[in-house]
């Protein structure tokens, strides 16, 4: 296929043009340059064709400074996550068309063609770039979301995600030191000799991080949920699954990350139970999805890999709808707490079908995006004799029903309805805007049609691998879980054991440093600036006096500043003659 | 799917009628029945393809949904003992409002600022 645009330009770089282009243009030309910045990158990704099973196709290649640089690498793995960037990036701009404001549609693009960037990167130094990139292009879109509550929540976003930019930094450093190349290949955690290496540990750290590991990963839930409804959307797309498209390519088959994955599907679970805000809900949930990627990455089987990147792919459609009707939700109303929300079905009928889609997708019903790609992580790790993994896997998939599947749709749509006209005295709320409606139609089609028809998606997985999703014991054993899950619920809530929404906050490890951390920082602020002090003004009482003995002797009132008056000059000249007569007179 | 006592009956939607509760109890339990039957059928046709000994057990993957979901709620809503706090624990009440994402905020000083002057 012929070149749309020169093969040495990257597919990124076209979005990251259009975002800066839209940070000067009027709302309209905003929306047009979005659209028109995704549709060339996506044709350009497309005309370099996709590579043959473990082949690479290598572009924008130089050397400088002793360096081999790969500016883009198009192979199997990195094609299909540039691809769904390029979708998540068009429901962005469409999700946003009039409720995105200049900052979030500029930042959203560039957003975005970072990630893309990042996934076609071939060597690590052009990666970093891409992932410092795409820290500081979100972090705007955190801040857009108004308030001081967002502009803090920026700054804790901010500071670890630029830590995981050093982390990389000085892990490429470290490799690099090692004598290997730039290029960006898998690591090991171990050296020949069965030592530690160090830079394979960085740089795991590095894109634990960002793929929100276990005490990692309050970043996440911290920051998302405070951006706009449209950010919000923009947020759960990218750093995430740019991560986890890294760990694959880096630490595929590494041993830890099964349990580390295991660990992410499972503590979200409760942590989503007990929160208020549906949009926080929606960010644990994005942090149980991880933990199934991580896991199949781990485990690092061909089925489990390819398991991981078709769940990366299906997740960021049905988790961008379920922020995007949780947006729809927060434009017309104004909050995403449970304890606001109820009954909204009633006059948001399409954003509750659009919901309920993205809610059976998440839960992997049959028919649905979720399904066809989890099942392939979970039959993976049942291949490879992981009891213990497996039955984590499990447990997590009843916990994604209970807060993505139930609770998401339940409180908002349904459960107690608080918009009652002869409740509150006022006309319900109106349906989600035209082109949210669009967006998350969309997004519902494709959750569908991957569901229903998952031999396209399979078509671009990155490995060889024999997998039927729609085998009959397939399907009866995931009906058997979801139903008797649910039937789990509707009993809990007949017998009034469900535990109510509760206006709160609940904590998570970052009270660490949100409170010890910050009285911790603020003593050691306080002390440096008390011993500064000390310092400080024992320097200026030493300059000071010494200033002032040297004033006295010196100065205009010193001894040796006085006019010498004649008498006094006399009276020296008569001692000198005196002193001159006695040494003369002793002398002879 | 819940109940309104302080609702008027016409604001009740069909999902909220007495009936339609009824008939979703119906048809989940009757969907419940009907995938332990079958699986328990495509054991005996020998069509399951059991990994470990535990799953076996043509129902296991529902015992497995009922007594997760189960465990989850009634387990984790004891979390609230340990980690609820009040509303604005952290930022104050001002991050608790409703807020227009549309609206221009204005820049606001943050705490470390004012501690300084403090």
């Amino acid at each position: 296929m012929t070149q749309l645009l020169p093969a040495a330009f990257s597919p990124g770089l076209v979005l990251i043009v259009a975002g800066i282009l839209a940070a000067l243009a009027p709302r309209m030309g905003r929306n047009l340059l979005g659209v028109a910045g995704v549709a060339i990158g996506f044709i350009h990704l497309l005309s370099y064709g996709n590579a043959p099973v473990g082949e690479a196709l290598h572009f924008a290649q130089s050397s400088a400074m002793g360096f081999e640089f790969t500016g883009i690498r198009i192979d199997r793995l990195s094609v299909i996550f540039a691809i769904i960037f390029h979708i998540a990036a068009m429901l962005n701009v469409i999700y946003g068309w009039q409720h995105a404001t200049r900052i979030e549609a500029s930042m959203g693009l560039i957003y975005a063609g970072a990630a893309i960037g990042g996934a076609l990167a071939g060597d690590l130094l052009t990666l970093f770039v891409y992932w410092e990139l795409a820290a500081l292009s979100s972090v705007f879109i955190v801040w857009a979301g108004g308030g001081h509550a967002a502009f803090k929540a920026g700054m804790r976003y901010l500071v670890i995600q630029v830590s995981s930019g050093l982390l990389l930094l000085a892990g490429i450093a470290v490799h690099i030191g090692q004598g290997n190349g730039i290029a960006f290949e898998a690591f090991s955690l171990t050296q020949a000799d069965g030592s530690a290496n160090a830079a394979a540990w960085l740089i795991l750290v590095s894109f634990g991080i960002k793929a929100a590991f276990p005490f990692l990963h309050t970043w996440l839930q911290d920051s998302y949920p405070k951006a706009s409804a449209v950010g919000a959307v923009m947020l759960s797309a990218f750093t995430t699954k740019l991560a986890v498209y890294t760990l694959a390519r880096g630490f595929a088959g590494t041993d830890i990350l099964i349990p580390i994955g295991a660990a992410m599907t499972a503590f979200p679970v409760f942590f989503a139970l007990i929160e208020n805000d549906l949009r926080r809900v929606l960010a644990y949930s994005l942090n149980n999805q991880l933990g199934f990627m991580v896991c199949a990455i781990g485990i690092g089987t061909p089925l489990a890999l390819n398991g991981a990147a078709a769940h990366a792919f299906v997740h960021i459609i049905y988790k961008a709808l379920l922020f995007m009707s949780m947006g729809a939700v927060m434009v017309r109303v104004g909050t995403t707490k449970a304890t606001e929300l109820g009954g909204l079905h009633k006059s948001m009928p399409w954003t509750t079908v659009f919901c309920i889609v993205g809610a059976m997708s998440i839960s992997a019903f049959p028919l649905f995006s979720g399904f066809v790609a989890k099942s392939m992580i979970t039959l993976a790790a049942a291949e490879a004799h992981l009891l213990f993994a497996y039955l984590v896997l499990l447990f997590a998939s009843a916990g994604v029903l209970e807060h993505s599947g139930i609770k998401i749709p339940y409180f908002a749509f349904f459960a107690h309805d608080n918009f009652a006209p002869s409740v509150t005295g006022r006309a319900r709320p109106k349906e989600a805007p035209a082109p949210m409606m669009i967006a998350m139609g969309i997004a519902a089609f494709l959750c569908v049609g991957i569901g229903i028809q998952p031999q396209y998606l399979f078509a671009l997985l990155p490995f060889e691998a024999e997998y039927h999703a729609y085998t009959l014991d397939h399907v009866v054993t995931q009906m058997q879980l979801l139903l008797f899950a649910i039937l789990a619920f509707a009993l809990l809530v007949k017998f009034r054991l469900y535990p109510a929404e509760i206006r709160s906050t609940n904590l998570d490890v970052d009270w660490f440093w949100r409170v010890p951390g910050r009285i911790g920082l603020m003593a050691a602020v306080r002390g440096t600036a008390a011993g500064w002090r000390r310092i400080w003004g024992g320097l200026r009482r030493l300059a000071g006096g010494t200033v002032r003995s040297l004033y006295a002797t010196h100065g205009p009132e010193g001894g040796l500043a006085r006019t010498w008056p004649v008498g006094y000059t006399a009276l020296t000249t008569a001692v000198v003659l005196a002193v001159a007569l006695l040494a003369v007179f002793f002398a002879r | 799917m819940s109940e309104h006592p302080h609702i008027r009956d016409d604001e009740r939607s069909v999902f909220e009628r007495p009936g339609t509760i009824k008939l979703i109890w119906i048809v989940l339990i009757a969907g419940c029945v009907a995938f332990a039957a079958a699986g328990f059928w495509l054991a005996a046709e020998h069509m399951m393809h059991p990994h470990f000994e535990i799953d076996k057990f043509p129902a296991f993957y529902a015992v497995v949904g009922f007594v997760s979901f189960a465990f989850i709620v009634l387990a984790g809503q004891h979390l609230r003992r340990i980690l609820m706090r009040p509303e604005g624990y952290y930022d104050g009440a001002e991050a608790e409002l409703p807020r227009n994402p549309v609206a221009e905020d204005e820049v606001v000083v943050t705490d470390m600022d004012t501690e300084d002057e403090a």
